[in-house]
């Protein structure tokens, strides 16, 4: 049924028509190479990098005689490396090397090997490389009578350090987040999985942003099909930028149209460690500090890392208390308006006068008062991601308890009412990453109560089922391990079982290689440890 | 084949459980044995396990054809194809029963909106389940089945302090005769409906464990018996007279005046159990059609048989009353060629006919 | 093109009729119904219109506590009465006198008339199984006069009299002087052939210039007619054989004669056991119980062991002569109040084929035979009373 509606409203948008914006300047192919002269080459580049000030080109000589311009975009380029690991050895050093051969390229080459004090060099005379390079950050070297121009990698730029993410806050646990830099993203990630095994890979997507993706996998423990459907769905992307890894994420989920999500994030690396581990891939993005994993089922939303940290007792706790804010959240407003205008008989006889009682002289129907009750409480929380952060606290304590009792006083909405949207707007975010399913269900359970009750509640939640049991991400069912049942699986689940019990990796992730860690890992005194303590008390 | 998923045979013993669970938690056809509603249910038992026992065997025999190949294989063509009609024939039927059963039932509840309503909203629903195919069927019931144990069991704890078991004698009063007419009618109803299976093992994942569902068939009987003992136990001679007795009885229970008024849990329950069922048959039927007109996919059927199903609801029966009759008196004679007559029928011509033939060492 | 018409044109058909029918029906806002906590039915003067009265709760003047709670103000109920012939046709009719709809499904006290019940009450109570608002758990009793009064007492504990009396009944088990008797169990002895009821009096006393509601007594019915009174003792009596007795004291002479002793009871069961010795059918009822020492106003020490066997003596004469008492009224009235018909069905049930339509010859000549195994177990806090040594 929701592809109908789905289905209608991508046709009344309209086809979407690719088109290219005449403004942009023909994109570069690689037929476009340097000449041998530097005052050519210097114009050539001149005229693609266009009149930004930024662009710093600096000619010099090299030993005596040899013209050498470096070309650099100010900002990106790491100017101490510039200085002191090219400038300088060029510059100074330079005249202390004899040139002994008379070819501009063998000169490239001694330059190269002798005198340039830097890690990454690449030689190239495509000029679209050659500019990507420098909107990269690289340097550009350029040699008279040479065609080849060296890129030397100079890339340094002010990024976020290393803090506390603000999105997944624990109590026990690392408190490292990822940051906007790709290479600082998996650096922390190797930290954490020291095998040769991980293997990232790149790819570069976006025409503009030109950005840098790295897929990072444990070869051997992922499965080979899953990574080469990964790469499948990458390559097809063909847009303008990716800006955020929210762009890769819609382009390459499974279920478009349903509003579960099929592809997870997140933006702390034991997380993400913990998830390669299992037998899944992880896709960084430079440029945004959440971090996709890939397949992602439904019950991990569920799962934090802290469960894993501390005990199994209270994890265990835990758990089922998400489980049980997840229904109060989505189900409260429906089971309320439900049971008071369909089902009265179902209510407690003192509670319903208490309810009766509240609900005298009020105007609305009651789905009308929780409509109304949910929709404030989305502006309210949305408005509180944005409020500056002095204001914002005193505001959203102080308004809440003002508006709702204001609210009840005028008679406007019934204080049973008032309760209810509290504990489903609290029971909500119980479960950060699903908050925005909670929202959609509530809603739609919510419209179902109001026409048939109760039917209609069991209704919306069979349909919600069935749209759950038809969903697959990257191959793996969405409801795994509860819907196909793998009873293995069930221990991380509803409950968290003793890390020691929990020797295999998920089945329908892991199943190239089962085993993560040893049997009977259970704590127990050695018995010789006992006899001794015995023995001196 | 038009379906592309493969269950498990444990899937299918959940979906099994659901399609025999599911008319009695309203109505359990024994009226003519009183107050040994339970003893007929486990007798019953037996009957259906012979049942399920000839299908299986039908089904063992060609692993790879639903109902409708096996018919044109053992029956010829033409001769086939007819007594698969008639099969499709039942199984809409069926369908539009349950639907009506439920639709009717929750009418009562709800005394003023018209019986359209509820038969669409299943009806849909059902659509929307069978169009992802026979998988999401078996997920869906996965998810069910535990709910439905655990609602039987903690009924059954919460009235005991209301039970009289005294109501459950004398155990010999009822005249054999009424009680077998019982037995039978319970099988017709709940075990003999699983004849429709017959369309889906081919897409179970190794065949020869379809029999695995005898497990269901046990735990579902245990437990229907155990709640019709109770419900005998709890209403005594109001039993006979009342229409939903499980109904009636989950509505006494009253503990502490705090967990009272439960009998929505009853019927949540139901629905979730005539939505799998309606969807099973739907599908079944569905699938059956596309079949035998030889169509690339099921998909264009599924909406005109929903409107055929809700249809056939409205204008099978005048009331409530009369539906309840007619699952008594008319529907275990009228079933009995569907259910045992035709599977036995067809195993006995393909052993005479030798088939399926020895080729190419595909014998099962 | 195409598919966008398709689609289009299923969806606004979905759309029409899911809207048309967008829970018009069944909806009742909590403040479209009115709340029926009691009902009472009474026979008026025409023999074939009876009267029921509903009494409906006003939800505005329940208000929170410490708001408009005092006495006399505003009250939280109001009575509504209507007469007919028919129970669903009269409620029915009384929409013409309330702006609001009827509810049944928290009606918890169904009050009958004396005058009405000693006419067959049963062609009144098909309402209250069939319709689907109205529950089985609901309380039953008899009213001392007209039914309607019971409804309007001034002072009561709870601002609402039919729940007052709902909980009234209940803590009855206290004593074990009147009986409990649900919908369910009353529509069960309706259902049988042999078994009758026996149900709770109340009426409104005078209590400091205001009425109020008191369980009295009982009534015992045979079928749906009442047909007799029982006194307390025969009450308490019928309890005991039925397995109904929860708690209550048992009042008996100190054994030098000055004075009384309380024995409260802690548990008590029974059964009734029919048997057929040489092709005569007989009865046997076992009781067990459990009681100690409440209070006593005489000032011997009971607790000496002689004495001790003696009060068990005692305790066991008096429950002796309260199980004979009710026996007698019920054969007397040939009301079989024991369900001793059931219990011979249940084991004889060959036997009971034969013997059913005669029962009502046999039932008085039944012979009884009554086992009682009682103990005292405890004396309370103190041993000897306050009495100097």
């Amino acid at each position: 049924m929701l592809n109908y509606l789905l289905k209608i409203g991508s046709l009344l948008r309209g086809k979407q028509k690719n088109f290219r914006s005449s403004e942009n300047p023909p994109p570069l192919t690689g037929k476009d190479i340097l000449g041998p002269g530097l005052q050519h080459n210097l114009e050539l580049l001149r005229g693609l990098l266009g009149d930004n000030p930024d662009f710093i080109f600096r000619e010099f000589l090299i030993g005596n005689s040899l013209h050498a311009a470096l070309i650099f975009l100010d900002g990106m380029a790491d100017k101490t490396t510039v200085n002191e690991s090219i400038l300088q050895p060029l510059m100074y050093d330079s005249r202390l090397v004899a040139s002994r051969h008379s070819t501009a390229n063998a000169d490239i080459e001694t330059l190269d090997k002798t005198l340039l004090a830097v890690g990454e060099v690449i030689k190239s005379s495509h000029l679209s490389e050659i500019v990507r390079g420098c909107l990269s950050g690289k340097t550009i070297l350029l040699i008279d009578g040479c065609s080849q121009a060296v890129i030397v990698n100079t890339q340094g730029w002010e990024t976020r350090s290393i803090t506390e993410p603000m999105t997944e806050a624990v109590v026990r646990g690392p408190r490292e987040g990822f940051t906007e830099n790709l290479r600082s993203n998996t650096t922390m990630l190797r930290r954490k999985i020291k095998n040769p095994a991980l293997t990232l890979e790149t790819v570069t997507l976006g025409r503009e942003s030109r950005t840098d993706l790295c897929i990072a996998y444990i070869k051997g423990v992922a499965n080979p099909k899953l990574i080469r459907e990964i790469r499948y769905r990458l390559q097809r992307i063909d847009t303008d930028a990716i800006l955020e890894s929210g762009y890769i994420e819609q382009f390459i989920e499974d279920n478009p149209y349903s509003p579960f999500s099929s592809v997870g994030n997140s933006e702390k690396p034991d997380v993400v460690a913990a998830k390669i581990l299992e037998g899944r891939a992880a896709i960084f993005t430079d440029g945004s500090p959440f971090v996709l994993t890939v397949p992602m089922l439904f019950i991990e939303g569920f799962q934090s890392s802290e469960d894993y940290y501390s005990r199994p007792f209270y994890a265990s706790i835990v758990r089922l208390l998400r489980f049980l804010a997840f229904f109060i959240s989505t189900l409260s407003p429906a089971l309320y308006v439900a049971l008071s205008t369909f089902h009265q008989e179902l209510i407690p006889t003192a509670l319903l006068l208490t309810m009766a009682s509240a609900r005298e002289g009020v105007p609305f129907p009651a789905v009308v008062e929780a409509l109304i009750m949910g929709v404030i409480f989305e502006i309210l929380r949305e408005a509180g991601v944005r409020l500056p952060r002095p204001v914002g606290q005193a505001i959203s304590i102080v308004g809440a308890l003002v508006i709702g009792d204001a609210a009840v006083s005028a008679g406007l909405i019934g204080a049973p009412m008032v309760i209810v949207v509290a504990l489903t707007a609290i029971a909500s975010f119980v479960i950060p990453s699903h908050t925005d399913i909670q929202s959609i269900l509530r809603f739609l359970i919510l419209i179902f109560a109001s026409v048939l009750g109760i039917f209609g509640i069991s209704i919306a939640i069979l349909l919600i089922m069935i749209h759950l049991c038809s969903l697959r991400s990257f191959g793996a069912p969405y409801l795994s391990p509860l819907s196909p049942l793998s009873p293995g699986d069930l221990k991380d689940t509803f409950i968290r079982a003793p890390l020691w019990a929990m020797s295999l990796r998920p089945r329908t992730i892991g199943w190239k290689s089962p085993r993560r860690q040893k049997y009977l890992l259970r704590p127990r005194t050695p018995p010789d440890l006992e006899k001794e303590r015995d023995s001196t008390s | 084949m038009l379906e592309k998923g493969k269950i498990s045979a444990v899937q299918l013993a959940y979906v099994v459980f659901i399609l025999i669970t599911s008319l009695s938690v309203i109505f359990v056809p024994a009226q003519p044995a009183k107050h040994l509603a339970w003893l007929a249910l486990l007798g019953a038992l037996g009957e259906g396990l012979l049942f399920f026992y000839v299908c299986t065997t039908l089904a063992q025999k060609f692993p790879d054809k639903t109902l409708i190949g096996i018919n044109d294989a053992v029956f010829g063509p033409l001769l086939g194809k007819l007594v698969s009609l008639a099969f499709l024939w039942y199984f809409i039927q069926i369908a539009s029963y349950n639907l009506r059963a439920i639709a009717d039932f929750f009418a009562t509840l709800f005394p003023e909106t018209p019986i359209v309503v509820f038969l669409l909203f299943l009806v849909l629903t059902s659509a929307s389940a069978v169009r992802n195919g026979i998988e999401v069927i078996a997920r869906c019931s996965v998810l069910i089945v535990p709910l439905l144990i655990f609602n039987y069991l903690f009924d059954d704890i919460l009235l005991i302090k209301d039970m009289d078991f005294s109501s459950l004698l004398p155990l010999g009063d009822v005249p054999l005769t009424d009680f077998l007419k019982s037995v039978h009618a319970i099988n017709s109803v709940q075990y003999g409906e699983t004849v429709v299976l017959l369309m889906v093992y081919p897409f179970l994942s190794n065949i020869k464990k379809a029999r695995v569902s005898v497990a269901a068939f046990i735990i579902a009987a245990a437990l229907m018996a155990g709640s019709a003992a109770r419900n005998t136990a709890v209403l005594g001679s109001l039993g006979p007279i009342t229409t939903y007795t499980t109904f009636q009885t989950i509505r006494v229970i009253n503990i502490g005046e705090f967990l009272t008024r439960l009998e929505i849990l009853i019927a949540v329950a139901f629905i979730f159990m005539a939505f799998i069922k309606i969807s099973v048959f739907y599908y079944a039927s569905v699938l059956g059609l596309a079949q035998l007109l030889k169509l690339r996919t099921y998909l264009p059927l599924v909406l005109p048989s929903a409107v055929l199903i809700t249809v056939f609801s409205i204008i099978n029966f005048t009331s409530a009353i009369e539906a309840m009759h007619f699952t008594s008196e008319t529907y275990p004679y009228y079933s009995l060629p569907f259910q045992i007559g035709l599977p036995l029928f067809t195993l006995v011509i393909a052993k005479v006919r030798g088939l399926p033939g020895k080729k190419k060492g595909l014998s099962p | 093109m195409n598919t966008l018409l398709r689609y289009a044109a299923l969806t606004a058909a979905i759309f029409l009729i899911l809207s048309a029918s967008a829970g018009c029906w069944s909806r009742r806002e909590l403040n479209d119904i009115s709340i029926v906590a009691g009902t009472a039915l009474d026979k008026t003067n025409d023999p074939d219109i009876f009267r029921i009265t509903a009494q409906i709760i006003r939800p505005a003047n329940i208000g929170t506590p410490g708001r408009g709670s005092g006495r006399g103000q505003e009250k939280v109920f109001l009575n509504v009465s209507e007469t007919g012939t028919e129970t669903f046709e009269i409620i029915r009719k009384m929409a013409r006198k309330v702006s609001r709809r009827l509810y049944w499904s928290h009606n918890e006290a169904l009050i009958i008339g004396e005058a009405l019940a000693r006419e067959g009450v049963r062609k009144h109570l098909d309402f209250f199984y069939r319709d689907n608002e109205t529950r089985l758990n609901v309380m039953v009793f008899v009213a001392r006069g007209e039914a309607a009064n019971t409804l309007s007492p001034s002072a009561q504990l709870e601002s609402i009299p039919a729940y007052d009396l709902y909980r009234l009944s209940k803590i009855q088990a206290v004593n074990s002087l009147s009986p409990n008797v649900d919908l369910r169990d009353f529509l069960q002895t309706l259902l049988s052939k042999t078994t009758s009821a026996v149900l709770p009096v109340i009426e409104l006393i005078e209590q400091e210039g205001e009425t109020g509601l008191a369980i009295t007594g009982a009534v015992a019915f045979k079928g749906d007619k009442i047909i007799g009174e029982l006194t307390p003792d025969e009450i308490r009596g019928y309890l005991w054989i039925t397995n109904k007795v929860q708690s209550g004291i048992i009042l008996i002479d100190c054994p030098a004669g000055e004075g009384a002793a309380s024995l409260e009871i802690i548990r008590s069961s029974a059964s009734i056991t029919p048997e057929i010795k040489d092709g005569i059918l007989q009865f046997t009822v076992k009781v067990r119980e459990e009681g100690l020492l409440g209070s006593q106003n005489c000032p011997l020490d009971l607790t000496e062991p002689e004495t001790w066997s003696a009060l068990e003596k005692k305790q066991r004469d008096a429950i002796y002569k309260e199980i004979s008492l009710a026996l007698k009224k019920a054969q007397e009235l040939n009301t079989d109040i024991f369900g001793f018909g059931n219990k011979v069905y249940r084991r004889y049930p060959s036997v009971w084929k034969n013997i059913e339509q005669d029962w009502d010859s046999i039932f008085p000549g039944l012979e009884v035979t009554i086992e009682i195994q009682s103990r005292l177990r405890r004396s309370g806090e103190i041993t000897r009373t306050i009495v100097p040594e």
